[in-house]
């Protein structure tokens, strides 16, 4: 059981969360739990569409958590539960804590209205609104008035690069424009989670690396928890802490990039990562090659030799290494040389993972 | 499901399960003519069986039209082989010629018996003869006629058959390709559908044939035929439900009466008020107030055009009745408005209601008025009150309609972002939905006004006054100038109301 102080760290919680479409729905989560139906047989048999299945994940607080997927994994619904958009049709939510299954319609509405902000794949922006009025739309619903919501809006159009476009409307705005708004709308009400539903999807590449860099940027200088979909594995390692590969509804697998490249769960992610380089997870302990035997860490000179530790990248390695050092002395935490990386080390292991 | 994924068979396998007989004529064929080849081959079965070639094959379309015009050519040809054809001219010849007799006879008599009308009644007996013989000579005619009629239809038919059997393959072909993503369609040749088809072209063959004549029919089925059409011609049972209805709307009346003496009452107070504060002032000062608020409202261009109009009604004397006809309709326009719109915004928000609402609205909008203006009467009596009724029953479904198709069309994803942002239905409705529908609404709000306006004549047919009158009046002594004056006076005071409601929404 986890502890009190652990649980406070911990912002979004899912447990078990099921999610089948159509008239029969429970019956046929019955079904499928009892005889662990598969896809086909459930559309088959009940008419109903699963489309989560069985997901438990958390977010620790200020944690950008990536779940990434190809269209119809059910990642889109698996975000619409967490502020309940959709209702699971079996399993738990928990926001800092609280079961969110548990609240009636008028303390749902305040949740979402303080604790979300919310992004979307096709920007969903109120075309009567200036985008003044549609980054206050959230303190609108809350009730607040003109001014101090006119002027919180502003602050964020400045930092969010729309200075000058205040009176215009999102009809008269390019893409990168719009979904600009769109975050600057999320983040208005200064909400504690950001979920984020493939926010760059729509857009062209150049302006989605600006846009994700800004992303990156504001949400981590202003310590937001974030659920971030996508279907972009290289967003996903730009931008996610952690990221959960999700297909058919299931998460298969969930952990750090370098977790994920070095180690993948199945052939499924394997396929998937193995058109990324794993050159840039590849650290000093992988590459390296434990010293020889009778060579103790105490006969090396350590005044001449060059050591690093052993989380360095190998990127630093690679830097010492073009610059005529052929070999690089690895040490641990505590300080021990446990190993050493050759030129030879380097090529090799640069041949094998790229 | 499973029918359509099973796509991977061969192309003859496929022309093999679809005509299910005669497979390799047809797989040859297909392919010829899929292949581009014009020249058309005879398909000897549909040569042989016409529509019933079709029917068996399952292309009831093709039947029915094929099996109408081959059984009226049939029809043609044995009506006029069997002397159907100058047969009522010959009955007729020898009616006259009976007549002629007896009035000859009539005339021989008097003539005996030295009578003074005797003269005349021999005239009348030629006259008649002369009749009689023209009457046979045009029967003559006709018959002499038959045989060309006989050879021309003959000929038809057997022209319509060969050039049928020559597309016949053709037409199967176009069927193969719906097929093929539809395995619905029915395939292969069935007898049954043959025999139907067969048993239908037969019984439409002999019930028909007591129209082109009447000697034709064996006795039983010109039986048959007389007693259906006697059923057709009998009003029995209407008048047992007219009756009944019109017992059930006089005890509505009755029991209702305080009920609808009540909105009698308001709604001509609401008018009268109206008009009362319209007539308040002299016209100079109302056009310069109206004039003012389209210039607000909606630009100098309508204000121009709006002065233009008031200053046509007054030049033409329409004053006084245009007040009247804006009184009222701007009270029934109101009236429809206010049960239109939230009417609209249920039926948007809400299929099943929409379902449910929908076919009244279709009522309300081809129910022809004088239907409805008989129980509107019987309740209201005539005047200002049943005018307006009548006008937002008419003038009331537009906007109900367009609210609602207006609310259906604002985008899913802006809905579910104001609800992810915490929403509350109320403020969905009113900072989201209504403003995105508004174009739609705004357009179903200027239907109503104009589809109100164009009820003056007829709530002016009930006694409710105003400009209708005038168009009444011109249509009672046929005086086109009267009416087109009217009439214009009218329109003008429908783009006036339209374009200031409107506002400046087009710039």
């Amino acid at each position: 059981m986890m502890n009190a102080s652990i649980q406070r760290d911990i912002a979004v919680a899912c447990a078990g969360v099921w999610k089948v479409f159509g008239n029969e729905a429970s019956a046929a989560l019955d079904a499928i739990q009892r005889h662990d139906l598969n896809k086909d047989e459930v559309l088959a048999k009940f008419g109903c569409v699963v489309a989560v299945r069985d997901v438990s994940f958390e977010i620790k607080r200020g944690e950008i958590l990536c779940i990434m997927g190809l269209s119809g994994s059910g990642k889109s619904t698996l975000v619409r539960h967490i502020n309940r958009l959709i209702d699971p049709t079996s399993g738990k939510i928990l926001i800092d804590g609280e079961d969110i299954g548990a609240l009636d319609s008028r303390k749902l509405r305040h949740l979402r209205g303080t604790t979300f902000g919310m992004v979307f794949q096709n920007f969903a922006l109120l075309p009567h609104h200036t985008v003044r009025d549609n980054v206050a739309f959230g303190l609108e619903l809350l009730g607040v008035d003109k001014l101090p919501r006119w002027e919180r809006a502003q602050s964020i159009i400045d930092q969010i690069g729309l200075k000058g476009w205040e009176d215009r409307y999102p009809s008269e705005l390019s893409g990168g424009m719009c979904q600009r708004v769109g975050i600057a709308r999320a983040m208005a009400v200064d909400p504690s989670i950001l979920l984020m539903d493939e926010p760059f999807s729509a857009l062209d590449p150049l302006i989605r690396r600006d846009l994700q860099t800004l992303f990156a940027d504001m949400s981590r200088s202003l310590n937001k928890t974030t659920l971030f979909i996508t279907h972009d594995l290289e967003e996903a390692f730009r931008l996610g802490d952690r990221i959960a590969i999700m297909k058919d509804g299931q998460i298969v697998q969930i952990g750090t990039a370098a977790q994920i490249v070095s180690n993948p769960a199945d052939d499924y992610v394997a396929d998937f990562v193995s058109g990324i380089s794993r050159l840039q997870f590849l650290k000093a302990a992988h590459v390296m090659e434990p010293l020889d035997e009778g060579t103790t860490p105490t006969t090396i000179n350590r005044e001449r030799a060059l050591v690093f530790n052993y989380n360095s990248t190998l990127d630093e390695l690679v830097n010492v290494a073009a610059r005529g050092q052929d070999t690089i002395f690895i040490e641990d935490e505590a300080g021990m040389i446990v190993g050493r990386v050759t030129k030879q080390n380097l090529l090799s292991a640069i041949k094998e993972h790229r | 499901m499973r029918e359509v994924l099973k796509q991977d068979e061969s192309f003859d396998a496929a022309i093999a399960r679809f005509v299910g007989e005669n497979v390799t004529y047809y797989q040859t064929r297909f392919k010829q003519i899929f292949s581009g080849q014009k020249r058309p081959r005879p398909n000897f079965a549909a040569l042989l069986l016409g529509p019933i070639w079709a029917a068996a094959r399952g292309m009831f379309g093709l039947f029915v039209v094929l099996a109408l015009i081959e059984v009226s050519l049939g029809l043609a040809i044995t009506g006029v082989a069997s002397g159907g054809l100058g047969k009522a001219e010959l009955v007729q010849s020898q009616q006259l010629q009976a007549r002629s007799d007896s009035r000859r006879d009539q005339a021989l008599k008097a003539q005996a018996a030295g009578d003074a009308n005797a003269p005349d009644l021999l005239r009348s007996a030629d006259s008649l003869a002369k009749a009689a013989q023209q009457a046979k000579t045009s029967a003559d005619q006709q018959q002499r006629l038959a045989s060309l009629v006989i050879s021309l239809c003959g000929a038809a038919l057997v022209i319509f058959r060969v050039l049928f059997s020559l597309s016949a393959d053709s037409f199967y072909a176009k069927r193969f390709e719906k097929w093929r993503s539809n395995r619905q369609i029915s395939s292969g040749s069935n007898i049954i559908r043959a025999v139907l088809a067969l048993l239908v072209v037969t019984a439409v063959f002999f019930l028909s044939l007591g129209k082109v004549n009447p000697e034709l029919p064996p006795d039983w089925l010109a039986a048959i035929s007389k007693q259906a059409e006697q059923f057709s011609a009998t009003k029995d049972f209407a008048v047992l439900v007219t009756k009944s209805l019109d017992e059930l709307f006089s005890a509505i009346t009755r029991a209702g009466g305080p009920f609808f003496d009540a909105i009698t009452l308001s709604i001509t107070s609401i008018v009268n008020a109206v008009e009362y504060a319209l007539n308040l002032m002299p016209w100079p000062a109302v056009v310069v107030v109206i004039v003012g608020i389209a210039l607000l409202l909606s630009g100098h261009v309508v204000a121009t055009f709006t002065a233009l109009g008031l200053i046509y009604l007054v030049a033409f004397g329409f004053w006084t009745q245009s007040l009247a006809t804006i009184a009222l309709l701007g009270t029934a326009t109101f009236l429809a408005l206010c049960i239109g719109l939230p009417l609209g915004i249920a039926c948007g928000k809400n299929q099943s209601i929409y379902r449910a609402i929908r076919p009244v609205l279709d009522l309300m909008q081809t129910m022809p008025a004088f239907v409805y203006l008989i129980p509107i009467i019987a309740f209201f009596g005539t005047g200002k009150t049943p005018g307006i009724l009548a006008t937002i029953v008419f003038g009331m479904p537009p906007v109900a309609r367009l609210t609602a198709l207006g609310l259906q069309q604002v985008p899913e994803n802006v809905k579910e972002a104001s609800a992810a942002f915490g929403a509350t239905p109320w403020q969905l409705l009113f900072k989201v939905e209504v403003p995105l529908a508004m174009p739609s609404i705004m357009a179903g709000v200027n239907q109503t006004i104009l589809m109100c306006l164009s009820m003056v004549v007829i709530a002016s047919l009930i006694g409710a006054g105003g400009l209708g009158e005038d168009v009444l009046q011109a249509l009672q002594y046929a005086s086109v100038g009267q009416g087109i004056l009217a009439g214009t006076a009218i329109l003008f005071c429908a783009i006036i109301l339209d374009r200031i409601v409107q506002g400046r929404r087009t710039s």
